[in-house]
């Protein structure tokens, strides 16, 4: 079967942060007019709408549609926890592709400042029965990182310090101060040896997107964005004895992503990568081929990832400064790489950025590395 | 077994405390090539089988990775530890730890289970499981 080219023609984002008196559905309702005014679009340009929410509820998508008068074309709801975004984007470009729709809009929002502590694991999980957290999931794979190869508990707080750096130039992310080492590894335990500080924080917030074919990709307002690769994974289980400092799904979502865009990761101008905790990050350079096992530190500590670095990481400043509303993440990422591509990115705009990947994946299952993994590559020529 | 006369027992399946205090973990076995699950498992990752067997694991694992979780709310007391220990039959089992002293526990530590109340429930009723402790020896 061959597929169309696909492109992002417009996104929106609301602020993440805490907005507690503003309903899920008008903060999404938000990102989408946002990203269609990106456009240039009224609406009737649209075939089909995919949201993507962990923790909105049913029907997420028609009540946020209902305030944008958009009502009517088919709606499908996404939950693939912290990759449900990412993953309505991926459905959303496979329709455009095979040429079910011409354009589609993609949505992304969750709302989670009403509670505090860490995200739930499914009652019927096995590990999660037993108190294995989130945070305590992540820290059990620093501890192992940092046994296997040497890293300190600086080299985690230092992707905290960049992240955190990257975020004072933007204005849609929930923490814009500046922190340092010692900051980060002052605040409170957590689950050690992460500190509050490299935990992502529970926000509310949405964002949004418009894929669409080569026709409608001419006709918009601002630079589209090429779609060179879209990328979904689930995990696989294994119930003997997985290397827990080798995110097996990220690996091979990223290989199976490269393939599919015809790029290698020396070909990628900036990265956005889930970074939902210290840890992660550093995995997560390995996993997606920017450095060798045992590396990660390194890349971080000699700056490469930061702005102004080859490969920035995280230019938007990731979860770690952005905040977390799992469901609007995924699309967050893409939100700053299409604007990244059209050097629109101002104080915080990587130099010449042409190729872009986007990284979103989550979904606490016993036994698995993750539920979800979704990796998109993204260019502008 | 002596019987347990308060409290529930959480994963009771999986585990059996004897008159000595000790506690053995049962994982559940395929019964065409041998790989083990805890918990158990409907179909065999390796080969697709169906048939599994009890397999009473050896007494002592080792540890794998571990973290003590401070303030995590729930029905979680304020200081836990919990990780992953791997047993001889080539499987890892999740489960809590006794020690909360960072200065007294490191990866590779051999461990053993014992019977505990992980936690209280919203009835009251304290939930018992099993829980891993430093062993002598080597697993």
């Amino acid at each position: 079967m061959s597929l169309r080219d696909t492109y992002v023609v417009g996104v929106g984002m609301m602020p993440f942060g805490k907005h507690k008196d503003t309903p899920l559905s008008e903060l999404a309702a938000g990102a989408v007019n946002a990203a269609l005014a990106d456009a240039g679009f009224g609406g009737d340009e649209l075939g089909a709408a995919y949201m993507g929410t962990q923790w909105g509820g049913s029907m997420v998508g028609q009540r946020a549609l209902k305030h944008t008068g958009l009502l009517g074309m088919p709606i499908v709801n996404v939950e693939n926890a912290c990759s449900s975004g990412s993953t309505a984007l991926h459905l959303a470009k496979a329709a455009v592709a095979t040429g079910l729709h011409d354009a589609v809009l993609v949505i992304g929002a969750d709302k989670l400042s009403t509670q505090s502590g860490p995200l739930p694991r499914h009652p019927e999980d096995w590990d999660g029965s037993l108190g294995m957290s989130p945070p305590a999931v992540y820290a059990t794979r620093a501890r192992r990182y940092m046994h296997e190869y040497g890293a300190t508990d600086e080299d985690l707080a230092r992707v905290c310090v960049k992240n955190r750096r990257h975020a004072v130039h933007n204005d849609k992310a929930l923490f814009r101060a500046e922190t340092s080492i010692e900051e980060v590894l002052s605040s409170r335990l957590v689950a050690d040896p992460l500190t509050l500080l490299q935990c992502c924080s529970r926000a509310d917030g949405a964002a949004a997107a418009i894929v669409a074919s080569e026709g409608w990709a001419r006709k918009a307002k601002r630079a589209p964005a090429r779609i060179l690769a879209s990328q979904l994974c689930s995990g696989k289980y294994r119930g003997d004895f997985r290397d827990v400092t080798i995110p097996e799904i990220t690996v091979r979502c990223a290989q199976k992503a490269y393939a599919e865009a015809g790029v290698r990761p020396g070909d990628i101008h900036l990265a956005e990568v889930h970074d939902a905790f210290s840890i992660a990050e550093l995995l997560y350079y390995e996993a997606l081929g920017f450095c060798g096992r045992g590396e990660a530190s390194r890349l971080l500590r000699d700056g490469t990832t930061a702005l102004g670095g080859r490969l920035p990481v995280n230019p938007s400043g990731g979860l770690i400064a952005k905040g977390h509303p799992p469901g609007a993440t995924g699309l967050a990422q893409v939100f700053e790489a299409v604007e990244q591509l059209r050097g629109a990115a101002g104080p915080r705009q990587v130099r010449g950025a042409r190729t872009a990947l986007t990284h979103c994946t989550g979904g606490g299952v016993s036994g698995l590395d993750h539920g979800a993994c979704t990796i998109h590559i993204l260019a502008c020529d | 077994m002596p019987e347990i006369t308060t409290g529930r027992r959480l994963h009771g399946d999986y585990w059996s405390a004897a008159a000595d205090g000790s506690v053995h973990l049962t994982a559940s076995a395929c019964t065409t090539c041998g790989a083990c699950y805890l918990p158990a498992i409907a179909t065999c990752v390796g080969c697709r089988g169906k048939a599994f067997r009890p397999k009473v694991l050896s007494p002592r694992g080792t540890l794998y990775t571990y973290t003590i979780v401070r303030g995590s709310g729930g029905v979680w007391p304020d200081v836990y530890t919990i990780g992953y220990v791997d047993f001889p039959e080539q499987v890892r089992v999740c489960g809590q730890l006794r020690e909360t002293d960072p200065a007294k526990l490191a990866i590779g530590m051999t461990m053993a289970a014992e019977e505990a109340v992980l936690y209280t429930d919203a009835a009251g009723a304290p939930v018992k499981c099993f829980r891993f402790v430093a062993a002598e020896g080597a697993a």
